[in-house]
């Protein structure tokens, strides 16, 4: 491994939620340029780690770094500003917009200039729209979906959908990129083409991946590291062959259809 | 302020206390359970109500079977309403379902008006006897008693239904979570029926009560309705006894206000006090905050 | 006719005139026939304007935020209000009376919208509503602003002006300019930054959009459109009485929005055609004509959730050989290629 330091760490980051402890001292490292994956049983808290990294959810106790600098000081509205964009589990999308317009979503913290633009100053306004138009739909490419721009949501089928939000959150260039289940409800030929995108766009753009998926497969020849939670704790954590064989994760489980 | 005027507000604030009680507990149920906010609450009831003062009474029987009878023809209609208008989804989201009930009262309002509003006011026979008598230096009317012991019986049988009968288990559960719930067996569409078969009949004997002191007008309830959404949104949505104390803290201070303040600006008063109720808890005195989900 | 304030599409949907033209087009037939009507027909039409402008306003804040907003009539009665106190009370010039009065709704918009921040929809709905029955009450037990009965302007000047002509000219231009402020809303960062809130407002946040100014701002364009409607009014029917600009108001401009199709670009033109004509076309049976509105209220809204606009849609895409698809909000309003 590199001698670089993490992109992102946690240590002892615990979440309670009432009496429960949706997390309990969570440790995680996240190597910059890795693909990281995320496994567990359901409810092993695993959308919730996210939730924290995304600061939608404030830690009880623990501390985390981003980039070398504490990221429990960043603000919920200033994590795209930073380079943390994600992904959601039941997919927020804007239902009776274009796929298009969904997209540029992702670009609203990196464009200058707000309504006075819009307004006021047309000619910058109209050539900054134009701008954000070209870049998202240059974004739609690598997921496939050009020919669909213009298409409403709600006509996509749900693997569609998904690779819209992976648009949307690539687009405007993220460090860190957290992604939800984006393997859930996709086949196996999507699954595949997931996997080579986030690989292409790994290799390109420099990108940090953390990944939650139930597909330990799709982690394998793709994932550099994976971290597994059962019941809020961290389990185990290793490259993707030692984590399969670890006989605490079998363990884990048993019972669950992985 | 003496004590003789202290307690016939009181007791004045919590009878109409008891109709927002009633009334937006009805709402509530609707709400938890359908999602949806049933503008034509009210107007079902003022329907029901001509009905039985212009054509269930001349039947002949005792004026309780009347107003049985009455109450189950909304419960009838409610259900219908439920049936027809909202089932018939087409892609219809909560917002689309609500302004269907918008619609409902609408044209119900309209054909109230229209079949019976040459004629108005009309007087409805009490279901208690006129005059009151003494209770610690002032007057409490027999209708005031009467539609608090009615009030606490139909409060103390709901109670009894929430929580010790399956029906009751089915509807809180349904209430909470209309998936999970389906998920358990439990047969949504038949839990929103029952609710609103419920919230009709509710709606009726509230209206029924309030007939005989404010003149049976086509805007009977008009002034109650939006009482009784604020009675809901105080107590907080998600807590059904705490709907009822919304509803019956709402009768108090709009009491008082009245008296102390002035009846013109009772309205203002209420509205600042609701407002700053929800600047400290959003989601009512006694709801639980909604947690975004992700 | 190039509106500074506006991003219009160049292009239209299937090769035909660009949707803004077509618009535009359609206007100036409106304006054509309003020119060469009666009085009566023309003041209809005025009336119809005015009411769509403000459903315009109401559009941004219910339509694109999905904002439980009950209380737009308190807006227009700031407005209408405003202006008479305006001219009637201290003089001021029309142009004057009818901008200060919308000035001071637009703050008081931005103030209505705090509540939005923090609650859901239903209590938001009842705190709204509460807003526009407290203003309501307040006029109507106010000698200054004419009590019950209100205040009388002295118009009859401005109204007679090319027999009502120029009132009708200057409706038409606040409603184009509302529409055309509503598209650049709907089409730009801003308008998409609305719906993404209006989507999840949390997944919202995440990407950098800051709510609570647009809520604000959402509000604050509602406010202003609707006390420009309400000053208009005002200016048309030379009375202000607190009848008008009741709570039945708010719930008028709000069925209006959902008739014509929340959330769409012309919904409030054809919500509002709806709310002015049906009673102007059933006049003499008054009652009987409450019971006919409702119904097709009722029967427009249950079976189409996209209104009118939507049932046009649905209509159009069958006559032109393609089934429309179930259950499914075709995309924004005509017209949003290009930019």
């Amino acid at each position: 491994m590199t001698a670089k330091p993490p992109l992102l760490s946690l240590q002892d980051i615990s979440v309670r939620f009432g009496g429960v402890h949706a997390l309990d001292r969570v440790c995680l490292s996240v190597d910059t340029g890795h693909i990281h994956g995320l496994i567990g049983p359901n409810g092993a808290g695993k959308t919730t780690l996210l939730n924290v990294i995304s600061r939608i959810v404030t830690p009880s106790a623990g501390a985390m770094q981003y980039d070398n600098s504490d990221l429990l000081t960043v603000k919920p509205d200033r994590l795209s500003a930073v380079g943390i964009s994600r992904t959601f589990q039941n997919l927020a999308l804007v239902n009776d917009a274009t796929v298009l317009d969904n997209v540029m979503i992702g670009l609203h913290a990196h464009r200058p200039g707000g309504l006075l633009d819009e307004l006021v100053c047309v000619r910058r306004g109209r050539r900054r729209e134009r701008e954000a138009r070209d870049i998202a739909a240059a974004a739609l490419r690598p997921v496939g979906l050009s020919d669909l721009a213009r298409v409403p949501v709600t006509r996509l089928s749900y693997g569609q959908r998904k690779m819209v939000e992976l648009a949307r959150a690539s687009v405007g260039r993220p460090r860190l990129l957290l992604l939800d289940e984006p393997t859930a409800g996709l086949n196996s030929t999507e699954i595949a083409k997931l996997k080579d995108t986030l690989l292409q766009v790994r290799d390109a753009e420099g990108l940090t991946v953390l990944v939650i998926t139930h597909h330990v497969e799709f982690l394998v020849g793709m994932a550099d590291a994976v971290t597994v939670l059962d019941l809020g704790r961290t389990i185990a954590a290793g490259t993707p062959d030692t984590v399969r064989h670890d006989p605490r994760v079998i363990e884990a489980y048993i019972g669950t259809a992985a | 302020m003496n004590l003789d005027l202290a307690l016939s507000t009181a007791v004045a604030g919590i009878v109409s206390g008891a109709y927002y009680s009633l009334l937006g507990l009805a709402i509530a149920l609707i709400y938890r359970t359908t999602a949806v906010a049933n503008f034509a609450q009210g107007e079902l009831g003022t329907f029901s109500t001509f009905l039985l003062v212009l054509y269930v009474a001349r039947l002949q029987l005792s004026p309780v079977l009347q107003v049985l009878l009455s109450i189950l023809i909304a419960a009838g209609i409610s259900a219908l309403v439920y049936r027809v208008l909202l089932r018939a989804q087409r892609g219809g989201d909560a917002l689309n379902l609500t302004v269907r009930t918008l619609a409902l009262y609408t044209l119900v309002h309209a054909v109230t008006l229209y079949l019976w509003g040459a004629h108005e006011p009309y007087t409805a026979r009490g279901l208690f006897s006129a005059g009151g008598f003494d209770v610690a230096g002032f007057q409490l009317a027999y209708d005031q008693l009467g539609t608090l012991v009615i009030a606490a019986g139909l409060g103390l049988v709901l109670f009894v239904l929430f929580r010790f009968t399956r029906v009751g288990l089915a509807m809180r559960s349904v209430a909470m979570n209309a998936e999970v719930a389906s998920l358990l067996g439990i047969d949504v569409h038949r839990i929103a029926l029952v609710v609103w078969l419920i919230a009709g009949a509710i709606g009726a004997l509230v209206a029924m009560l309030i007939a005989p002191i404010s003149f049976l007008g086509t805007d009977l309830m008009q002034p109650y309705i939006l009482k009784a959404f604020t009675a809901a949104v105080l107590g907080g949505l998600t807590s059904f006894p705490g709907v009822v104390l919304g509803g019956l803290l709402l009768g108090l201070i709009e009491s008082f206000g009245s008296t102390w303040i002035s009846i013109h600006l009772r309205e203002p008063f209420t509205f600042a006090i609701l407002l700053m109720v929800l600047l400290f808890r959003p989601a009512g005195l006694f709801g639980k905050q909604h947690l975004g989900r992700v | 006719m190039n509106m500074p304030l506006v991003c219009v599409p160049h292009r239209g949907a299937a090769g035909g005139a660009s949707p803004a033209r077509q618009v535009l087009l359609a206007f100036a037939l409106v304006l054509v026939l309003g020119s060469l009507t009666g009085d009566y027909p023309r003041y209809v039409l005025t009336l119809w304007m005015l009411y769509s402008l403000s459903a315009i306003g109401l559009n941004v804040v219910l339509g694109f935020g999905k904002i439980y907003s009950l209380g737009h009539g308190g807006f227009m009665l700031l407005g209408a209000y405003g202006t008479a106190v305006g001219l009637s009370r201290w003089g001021l010039p029309v142009p004057v009376a009818l901008v200060a009065s919308a000035v001071l709704a637009t703050a008081v918009g931005v103030v209505v919208g705090l509540p939005a921040l923090r609650l859901k929809h239903f209590s938001l709905a009842i705190v709204t509503f509460a807003f526009g029955i407290t203003l309501f009450q307040l006029v109507k037990s106010t000698a200054y602003t004419g009590g019950p009965q209100g205040l009388f302007l002295e118009v009859a000047g401005l109204q007679a002006l090319w027999q009502g002509r120029v009132l009708f000219y200057v409706a038409a231009l606040l409603c184009l300019a509302g529409l055309a402020l509503s598209y650049s809303v709907m089409v730009s960062r801003t308008g998409r930054a609305l719906r993404m809130i209006a989507a999840n407002e949390t997944v919202a946040r995440s990407f950098g959009i800051r709510v609570t100014f647009h809520k604000l701002a959402a509000f604050a364009l509602a406010a202003l459109l609707g006390a420009l409607s309400g000053g208009l009014h005002a200016l048309v029917t030379g009375v202000v009485a607190p009848e008008t600009f009741g709570p039945d108001l708010s719930i008028l401009i709000f069925a209006a929005v959902m008739i014509g199709g929340q959330g769409r670009l012309l919904g409030p033109l054809l919500g509002a055609a709806f709310v002015v004509a049906i009673p102007e076309l059933t006049q003499d049976a008054r009652a009987l004509a409450q019971i006919i509105y409702a119904v097709l209220f009722l029967v427009i809204v249950t079976l189409s959730p996209s209104g009118l606009v939507g049932m046009i849609e649905a209509a159009w895409r069958r006559a032109r050989g393609n089934p429309p698809p179930a259950g499914v909000h075709v995309g924004n309003a005509t017209g949003e290629e290009g930019a």
